[in-house]
């Protein structure tokens, strides 16, 4: 099965591998044949200018639409086929660049409900129970550490979208994923909540041990705290690397600074 | 050959008919995202102001038409634009069902008021000459259809491809902004829009009008099988929706003259064929290949409302326990009545208020259940409560079935595959006499032990204090909570590890099955079931009406049960009365509609101490219950 020249024998797998992944939307190739890799407890930044294709490429690694080409495999089982629960099941989590929060929920419960609902996908009786499968201490760690004990009994609709995208973050790492992915965590937060936004992905990643695959226009955040970036223009990826070296990349210079996005690629704060 | 041309002449015509109210709903429906399904009650209004001004009133043909169709249906269009459409900005698709159905309620029950419910025939108005052609003659009338038909997509076509304003039109569900760039207000393309769309479907309803006869109830349906043309164009294809009509057209009529020989295939299945169209396509139509337009907001508010406390719940039995052994025969019969139908509103609430889905086949699932206990009891013998678990386990498989389009489809797609289900079930199950009894119905029997009206009545307080139990347990199930979450974002319930399968699938079998066994104690209670009970325009009024009561909890349709079941004592038994109890309920969902909470919602907000501020001189506006105001206070 394994292709020779990509994986190797002696490498071993990254937890997402997806190669060669297109996505049409009529005329349109939103995605041209992007590769992507993240392993556990890695933190890979996506990044590109608006309407790159960087959430549609979220949307392909879900089989939340249907791909023109190329396949998903995660920790070394292709998934491509697989329907997206079935996806999360075997360790993906994510957040969403419009929120989709449960709204008539309170915090708290957004955050049980995310503990709960791997166990309630696997065994589908299960949903005649109680609350058996919530893990409650689970829920309050995660309030802890993303500080939303204030608001935990108040409705997350009702809420401003900066805690809203806290709440979907936390709702996330309480399914315990092995890879979450997270798209524009910091549109909406104010710069000081932006500062304590990177202490949080890092303590989650080291307390869950999760990768994070980073969708992300603040380039200080960015550099913050990923190790690795994969930039895409026009659907296709034209840079990857440590980085370092990747954001004195001339051809991501060229497909950033041609865009609006110059204001924050410089050093911000 | 020629002998199918009459066939295929008749055919175009009733699907041109069809096509100009179809093309009329996918109008609306794209410029503004709301789905009318109140478009065949707008028909059958202009339908009937036409011939009532020219039969009734004696205005000459051409200035009856005039007024009917270019002052009524536009009037119409703009009341729709200005009290419906403007207040459902942003607001659920829920909400935006329930306030079409609402208005369609409203509508035929207002009909039925104004212009009687006795069906009526009526003078052509088209010329009656017809053209030779050899072997077959052509009518004029039917030519003017047809050429009608083409007239109007034509029209259409060209308007949205090269007016300024059919441009803007065809840009404001998307972006109402850039609309207002080109010069128009996004408010001035909504009302000519609906103005157009119920002038279409007042078209259309004259037109029918000579070939069906003046009956409210036989208009709308026709109207409504456009619904099935206008969903093979995706809601928003004028072209394909247009020939869609036309084949549902073509395929009933000639489907007469193929199947000739066999009566019982042409009588039963031809009427239902859009229907049975409609549900198909929708039951297996690839995901994500039909969306709705416009917001899907969640439904608006909780759907959890404070639970009530035990002794509040325990004070209620105690008051039904009383009422049972207090009431006299008459009025404890009315209260039976209202108990066996609190139960199937609590089944149907049920699904509505947890899922936000809507079913609009809820009277297939409980007439099922109620002749089938029926047979049970009485045909095959099983012991009563045998019967009962019997009737609830043979709907189950129905609801399934319904749960099918359930998993792919928006929901406002999933009500209207319900909607062509239950007619469906309604064309082909209920016209059976062997299992319905057909106009007469059956009569069903009571156990000897249950068989006087007190001990009925009192198992049915038993049942349904089993069925609010049942609802209990739900809502703090895993269940429960998954529906919540999938009412509130499907994708991001998915993406957390739940597949929609088995929550849906869960959700409608319970629904199904107690509505199942409340259409069973239903039969009981009345001691006889019948299909003219269970016809799915009533499903769309219990919509309605539950809605009113209040979906957030299974007191909400207790209370819908009782104000309906007890609508005739609270406006005195007055005869003449009566018939406003249907537009009333229909107008009360148009105005609570957005308030998942009812009618109940409200009574438990208001404190006493606001009941003091309400009734203050000054007159602040009474909140909505205003609406409903002498049934509640009566
Ligand atoms: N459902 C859709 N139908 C048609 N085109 C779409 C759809 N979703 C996205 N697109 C188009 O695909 C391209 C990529 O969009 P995408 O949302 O993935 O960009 P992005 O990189 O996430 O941008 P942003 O930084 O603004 O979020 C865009 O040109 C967008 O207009
Ligand atoms: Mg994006």
């Amino acid at each position: 099965m394994a292709d020779p020249k990509v994986g190797g024998a002696g490498a071993s797998e990254s937890f997402l591998v997806a190669r060669d992944l297109s996505v049409r939307f009529g005329g349109l190739l939103a995605v041209d044949a992007a590769s992507i890799e993240v392993d556990r407890g890695e933190i890979v930044g996506l990044i590109g200018p608006n309407g790159a294709g960087k959430t549609t490429i979220f949307a392909a690694l879900w089989g939340l639409l249907p791909l023109a080409s190329g396949s998903v495999m995660l920790d070394g089982h292709d998934v491509t086929s697989w329907s997206p629960a079935r996806r999360a099941r075997s360790g993906l989590a994510r957040t969403f660049q419009r929120l989709e929060l449960f709204g008539s929920m309170t915090v708290r419960e957004n955050l049980r409900y995310g503990t709960e609902a791997r166990a309630l996908g696997e065994r589908p009786w299960r949903l005649l129970g109680g609350g058996r499968h919530q893990d409650l201490d689970l829920a309050e760690e995660i309030l802890d550490l993303l500080e939303l004990g204030p608001v935990a009994d108040r409705s997350a609709g009702e809420l401003p979208v900066g805690i809203g995208r806290l709440i979907e973050f936390g709702r996330a790492l309480a399914s315990r994923p092995n890879l979450l992915l997270l798209d524009e965590p910091s549109s909406g937060l104010d710069p000081a909540e932006t500062v304590a936004f990177v202490g949080q992905i890092r303590r989650a990643v080291e307390r869950f041990g999760c990768g994070v695959l980073l969708i992300e226009h603040d380039m200080s955040l960015v550099i913050g705290v990923c190790e690795r970036l994969q930039v895409i223009d026009f659907g296709r990826l034209v840079s990857e690397g440590p980085t370092a070296e990747v954001v004195v990349d001339p051809r991501v210079q060229a497909a950033y600074l041609g865009s609006e996005a110059v204001g924050v690629v410089g050093p911000s704060g | 050959m020629s002998a199918y041309v009459p066939f295929l002449v008749a055919g175009l015509v009733t699907g041109s008919v069809y096509a100009i109210a179809a093309t009329g709903l996918v109008l609306t429906y794209r410029t503004t995202g709301l789905f009318n399904f109140a478009h065949g009650g707008v028909s059958m209004v202009v339908g009937f102001a036409f011939h009532q001004l020219r039969s009734e009133w004696s205005v000459a043909t051409p200035i009856a038409f005039v007024l009917s169709l270019f002052v009524v249906g536009p009037l119409v269009g703009v009341v729709i634009d200005r009290l419906l459409f403007r207040n459902l900005q942003g607001s659920s698709q829920a909400a935006r069902i329930v306030v079409t159905i609402g208005l369609l309620v409203f509508l035929s029950g207002g009909a039925a008021v104004v212009f009687g419910s006795e069906p009526r025939q009526v003078e052509p108005f088209l010329s009656q000459a017809t053209i030779d052609l050899g072997t077959v003659n052509l009518g004029y009338d039917q030519l003017t259809i047809i050429a009608i038909g083409l007239v109007v997509l034509v029209g259409l076509l060209v308007f949205f491809r090269s007016s300024r304003l059919g441009l803007a039109m065809r840009a404001v569900v998307d972006n109402r902004t850039l609309v207002r760039l080109g010069g128009f207000s996004a408010g001035r393309i909504s009302s000519i829009t609906w103005a157009l769309g119920t002038t279409l479907a007042g078209l259309a309803g004259i037109l029918f009008v000579p070939l069906v006869g003046l009956d409210t109830v036989t208009l709308v349906l026709l109207v409504v099988k456009a619904y099935a043309a206008a969903v093979f164009g995706r809601l928003t294809d004028l072209r394909i929706a247009y020939l869609a009509a036309i084949l549902l057209g073509l395929i009933e009529s000639l489907s007469l003259k193929v199947f000739a020989g066999y009566p019982t295939l042409v009588n039963g299945i031809r009427p239902s064929i859009p229907f049975l169209c409609l549900f198909g396509y929708l039951a297996f139509v690839k995901r994500g290949r039909l969306r709705e337009l416009g917001v899907a907001a969640p439904w608006e508010g909780s759907v959890r409302s404070r639970p009530f406390s035990r002794r509040v719940q325990a004070g209620w039995v105690g008051v039904g326990v009383l009422a049972v052994f207090a009431l006299s025969p008459t009025r404890l019969f009315v209260f039976g009545f209202a108990l066996a139908l609190a139960c199937i509103f609590v089944s149907l609430g049920l699904l509505i208020g947890m899922s936000g889905q809507i079913n609009l086949a809820h009277t297939a699932l409980v007439g099922t259940g109620a002749f089938v206990y029926i047979h049970a009891t009485v045909d095959w013998g099983v012991p009563f409560l045998f019967g009962l678990l019997i009737a609830a386990a043979a709907v189950i498989p129905l609801g399934l079935l319904i749960a099918v389009p359930a998993l792919r489809l928006p929901s406002l797609f999933l009500a209207l595959a319900t909607f062509g289900f239950g007619l469906l079930v309604d064309g082909l199950i209920f016209t059976s006499i062997p299992f319905s009894g057909g106009q007469n119905g059956l009569i069903a029997h009571r156990p000897s032990l249950l068989s006087g009206d007190r001990a009925y009545v009192l198992f049915l307080l038993v049942m349904l204090c089993g069925f609010i139990g049942i609802v209990g347990l739900l809502r703090r199930s895993a269940l429960g909570r998954t529906l919540v979450a999938l009412r509130d974002s499907p994708t991001a319930t998915e993406t957390l590890g739940v597949d929609q399968l088995w929550p849906r699938f869960a959700i409608f079998a319970v629904s199904a099955g107690l509505g199942g066994l409340g259409g069973g104690l239903y039969a009981g209670m009345l001691q006889a079931a019948s299909k003219t009970y269970f016809n799915t325009f009533t499903s769309l009024s219990w919509v309605a009406v539950v809605v009113v009561g209040g979906v957030q909890s299974p007191a909400g349709a207790v209370l819908a049960a009782f104000l309906l079941a007890f609508a005739p004592e609270l406006i005195g038994n007055r005869p003449d009365l009566l018939e406003l109890v249907a537009p009333v309920f229909g107008l009360g969902a148009i105005v609570l509609a957005k308030r998942p909470g009812g009618l109940l919602g409200l009574l438990r907000s208001v404190r006493l101490g606001d009941l003091v501020t309400i009734s203050s001189p000054r007159g602040a506006p009474v909140p909505a219950s205003g609406s409903l105001g002498p049934t509640t206070n009566g």
